[in-house]
C-alpha cells in the first residue's frame, strides 16, 4: 500500500471520516512490519485496537463469574431478608404508636363526659338552676294571679261596704234633720 | 424467546459486552460479572426481546447502563478489596509479556477518556460499529458522534505523541 495514501487515510482518520473498511486497511498496515519511521508512533495504536478485539471471555471465567453472582445473590437476598424486617418494624411501631395516641385520646374524653355528668348532679350547673329558677318564678306568678281573682272579691265587698255607708250617712242625716229628738228618744216617736 | 434462541441470538455478545464493560470498568473480574448481569436482564426481559430491532443495539445500551451505574457508585469509593483486586491485577497485565510499553500507554490513554469518549472510542476503533449503531447505543445524533470521534481520536495522539515525541526527539 502507497505510503501516501496510508498518510491520506490517517488524516481522515482523525478527522473521523474514513469508512470502516478504511480503518480496517489502516489496522492491517499498521500490524504489519514495514511502517515507515515517521508513522512509527501511530502503531502501537492500532495494534492495540486489533489486540483488544480479540479479547474473549473464557468459559472457565464465566463458570468463576456465575458462581460469584450465586454468592453473591444469597448475601444479598440474607441482606434483604433482615432489612425490610427493620423496615416494618419501623412502619408498626409508627402504627401502633398512633394507634396508642388514639385510644388514649378517647378515654381521655370519655372521663372527661363522665365527670362532667356526675359534677351536673352533685352541683347543679347554671342550665340546671336556670330552669328551676324559671319554674318557681312561673309558679309564684300562677299564685299571684290566683290572689288577685281571690281580691277582686273583696274590691266587690269594700263597693258594698261603701254603698251601706253612704245609706247609713243618709239615714243618719235624714233624722237628725226631720225628728232629731226621735234620735235622742227613739222611744217618744211610738 | 426460548432458551435456544437465546443461546443462538443473545449469548454470542458474550465477548462484545465483556470487552466494552472490561474498557470501562477497567477490571476483568467486574466485566465478567457485568456480562452475566446484562444476560440475567435480558433473559427476564425474553417475552419482549423479539420486538427489538437490533438485540446486539440492546444489549450494548444495557452495558452501557449498568457500567456508568457501576462508575457512578465508585465515586463514593468504599475502603476495598476491589481496590487491591485492580491494582495486583494492573501489574498482572503490566508485567505480561505480550503487552509491550507502548500498547499499555494507549490503553491508559484511553483509559484518561471521559467516559462517552471512551465508549465511542472503543465501539468504534475496536468493535468497528457503523456510525448509527453508536449513536443508537449511546442516544446520540450521528454527527454528534462523529465529532466526538473525532475530538477523541485526536486527544489520544495527543497523549501518545507529545509523550513518545519527547522519546523520539531524544533517541
Amino acid at each position: 500500500m502507497n505510503i501516501k495514501e496510508i498518510e491520506g487515510l490517517l488524516k481522515r482518520y482523525y478527522e473521523g471520516e474514513t469508512t470502516l473498511a478504511e480503518e480496517k486497511l489502516l489496522k492491517e498496515f499498521f500490524s504489519g512490519d514495514h511502517v515507515p519511521e515517521h508513522l512509527l508512533p501511530y502503531q502501537p495504536m492500532f495494534r492495540f485496537f486489533t489486540h483488544e478485539a480479540t479479547l474473549t471471555l473464557t468459559e472457565e471465567n464465566q463458570e468463576k463469574s456465575l458462581n460469584r453472582r450465586i454468592e453473591q445473590y444469597r448475601e444479598e437476598t440474607s441482606i434483604v431478608r433482615t432489612h425490610p424486617g427493620k423496615k416494618r418494624l419501623y412502619y408498626l411501631s409508627g402504627i401502633a404508636a398512633g394507634l396508642l395516641i388514639l385510644i388514649s385520646l378517647v378515654f381521655v374524653i370519655r372521663n372527661e363526659a363522665g365527670k362532667r355528668q356526675h359534677d351536673e348532679l352533685a352541683n347543679p350547673s347554671a342550665e340546671l338552676a336556670y330552669t328551676q329558677a324559671r319554674q318557681a318564678l312561673i309558679m309564684v306568678s300562677v299564685g299571684l294571679n290566683t290572689g288577685i281573682d281571690a281580691a277582686q272579691r273583696f274590691k266587690t265587698l269594700d263597693n258594698a261596704m261603701a254603698q251601706i255607708q253612704r245609706i247609713n250617712k243618709y239615714y243618719n242625716y235624714q233624722t237628725q234633720f226631720i225628728n232629731p229628738e226621735w234620735i235622742q228618744n227613739p222611744s217618744t216617736n211610738k | 424467546m426460548n432458551l435456544q434462541d437465546f443461546n443462538t441470538k443473545v449469548y454470542p455478545l458474550k465477548d462484545k459486552i465483556f470487552r466494552f464493560a472490561k474498557r470501562m470498568l477497567e477490571q476483568t473480574e467486574e466485566a465478567e460479572d457485568l456480562v452475566q448481569e446484562v444476560f440475567i436482564r435480558m433473559w427476564k426481559n425474553r417475552e419482549k426481546l423479539d420486538e427489538y430491532r437490533s438485540l446486539e443495539a440492546l444489549a450494548m445500551v444495557t452495558t452501557k447502563n449498568l457500567c456508568l451505574d457501576k462508575l457512578k457508585a465508585r465515586r463514593f469509593p468504599v475502603e476495598s478489596f476491589n481496590d487491591q483486586r485492580q491494582f495486583i491485577e494492573t501489574i498482572a497485565e503490566e508485567t505480561r509479556p505480550d503487552h509491550s510499553d507502548l500498547v499499555l500507554g494507549v490503553k491508559e490513554a484511553m483509559g484518561t477518556l471521559p467516559e462517552h469518549s471512551r465508549m465511542i472510542v472503543h465501539l468504534r476503533d475496536i468493535e468497528g460499529c457503523e456510525f448509527d449503531e453508536i449513536a443508537e447505543v449511546l442516544g446520540m445524533q450521528e454527527n454528534a458522534v462523529r465529532v466526538a470521534l473525532s475530538r477523541a481520536r485526536k486527544r489520544i495522539r495527543e497523549i501518545l505523541i507529545n509523550d513518545k515525541s519527547y522519546e523520539y526527539q531524544r533517541n
